[in-house]
């Protein structure tokens, strides 16, 4: 690895933040060893917004801090737009994040009996989409979206992590309570993939709309 | 080539001999003439900077020296694009007379909280800073400067001093191979003895390299020592500009403080 990517590494996933992305993972993984040897049935899936929450945590502070340090004043005066200065210090934890709701994702299906080798063997059943894995990645990937918005929009970390978890519940019980009157007609694998797909969607936008924010805002 | 590359240069009254070819910037700068026009900022209901007119001349160090809230970060902002004016415009004169707006592909900047990323050592911020500005950076003089000042390469940042960490600053800024250098007060933190060998090296290398040096401080001696020309603002308005050879040309200046302090009190009274 080159002296660049292992300093953007240390930068972006010092010891505690992979600590804590890694600490999650095996957490749900435990959960569903619980779930298939004790009979608590749903436990991973209805913990799993659990993990979007410090997606969002992670992502909202490492932003703020760069206001709050000033470190964003030396990033935006080298050789790099606003936008691109964004998607430079955030893409390595978004990676992350991505891997880690897989990881959450691929708990979700082996509890809940979707493992590969059952993908594989019903492929001509199209069993290949069921399950409700998609939505724990989505959740990720628009916490994250939202942490970094709320992380530019205060500038400061501890405002940024209340703000960003405050939203991520709120929006992961929301979802909750409203997806089963979302998608009434389709099954629960057809509506986790379309929720899913709206959620990656939405966090499309949350990212150009920080972007588009950011170039118009003194720093 | 300027006059001077090969047959040394002045700084501050005194020739400086021609240095090693391992001393040299690579490549001298372009030319570039940086304006400030009418420039005017205002934070909620306080103005901080009121239609300033700021001439900085391609390949000169000018100084910009006021009191507490006199508005030099904000101007130094503004010129760095991390603020935008209320109204005016910043403009870069290329050589040749062309005039667009200067972006931050054209300066480097030493910001006045001087911010490091905390678990990097110097090496690594170095590393970083070469891998963002690919195609414009000098990787030899920030080294240099870092040795010469005793700066260790492996320490993280967060565990350098003061005076170490304002000196990683000011090579990040030197490595960047850009015409206009903006310094928000890089010695503050400097001991005396480093301050005098900054100074001294910052005006060498400026000279040589071409550039344009805005840089800001609170100690007029540092000033002296380094620039050859002065903006003194004091409540977001310019109250004194001008080469300091010729304000040092006035019977009885005998420094810079004698002909800024009466000015700047001048204007506390007025107030």
């Amino acid at each position: 690895m080159s002296t660049v990517r292992r300093a953007q590494s240390r930068l972006s996933l010092d010891r505690s933040v992979a600590g804590m992305m890694a600490a999650t993972v095996v957490g749900y993984g435990l959960l569903a060893g619980e779930e298939l040897t004790s009979h608590k049935a749903g436990m991973v899936t209805s913990l799993a917004s659990y993990q979007s929450i410090v997606a969002a945590l992670l992502v909202s502070t490492t932003v703020a801090k760069e206001f709050e340090t000033g470190t964003i004043q030396w990033g935006l005066t080298q050789r790099l737009s606003r936008g691109a200065w964004l998607w430079w210090r955030t893409w390595p934890m978004l990676v992350f994040v991505a891997l880690a709701g897989a990881g959450l994702g691929g708990v979700m299906a082996y509890v809940e009996r979707h493992t590969p080798a059952d993908m594989v063997a019903y492929l001509d059943r199209a069993q290949l989409v069921n399950g409700r894995w998609p939505l724990a990645v989505a959740d990720i990937v628009l916490a994250a979206a939202i942490g970094i918005l709320v992380g530019v929009t205060t500038r400061r970390v501890v405002p940024a992590a209340a703000i960003s978890a405050a939203v991520v519940i709120a929006l992961s019980y929301a979802a909750s309570t409203g997806r089963g009157s979302l998608a009434p007609g389709l099954s629960v694998a057809s509506a986790a993939w379309c929720i899913g797909a709206g959620e990656v969607l939405a966090a499309a936008l949350v990212l150009a709309l920080t972007a588009r924010g950011l170039r118009r805002r003194d720093i | 080539m300027p006059a001077g590359r090969d047959t040394g240069v002045t700084v501050m009254g005194k020739v400086v001999p021609p240095v090693p070819e391992v001393h040299r910037v690579p490549d001298v700068q372009p030319a570039s003439h940086v304006l400030l026009d009418g420039v005017s900022k205002r934070y909620g209901t306080v103005d901080i900077l009121r239609e300033v007119c700021v001439d900085v001349p391609a390949r000169r160090r000018v100084g910009l020296i006021g009191v507490n809230g006199a508005g030099k970060t904000t101007l130094l902002r503004i010129l760095a694009g991390l603020a935008s004016p209320d109204s005016g415009a910043v403009r870069l004169v290329e050589e040749g007379g062309a005039t667009r707006p200067l972006t931050s592909r054209d300066l480097a900047l030493v910001p006045q909280a001087k911010p490091l990323f905390p678990v990097l050592t110097a090496a690594e911020h170095l590393a970083l800073a070469a891998g963002m500005n690919r195609g414009c950076w000098d990787g030899d003089l920030p080294q240099r400067w870092l040795r010469d000042f005793g700066v260790p390469a492996d320490r993280p940042a967060g565990r350098l001093s003061g005076g170490e960490r304002s000196q990683l600053a000011i090579a990040l800024a030197l490595g960047r191979q850009v015409p206009v250098l903006l310094m928000d007060e890089p010695f503050a933190e400097l001991d005396p003895l480093a301050r005098d060998d900054a100074t001294t090296a910052l005006a060498e290398h400026v000279t040589r390299s071409g550039r344009t040096l805005l840089v800001s401080s609170h100690v007029i001696a540092d000033v002296e020592r380094l620039c050859d020309r002065i903006v003194v603002l004091t409540h977001g308005r310019v109250v004194l500009s001008g080469d300091t050879g010729d304000l040092l040309a006035g019977p009885g200046e005998r420094s810079l403080s004698d002909v800024v302090l009466p000015v700047l009190r001048s204007h506390r009274e007025a107030r």
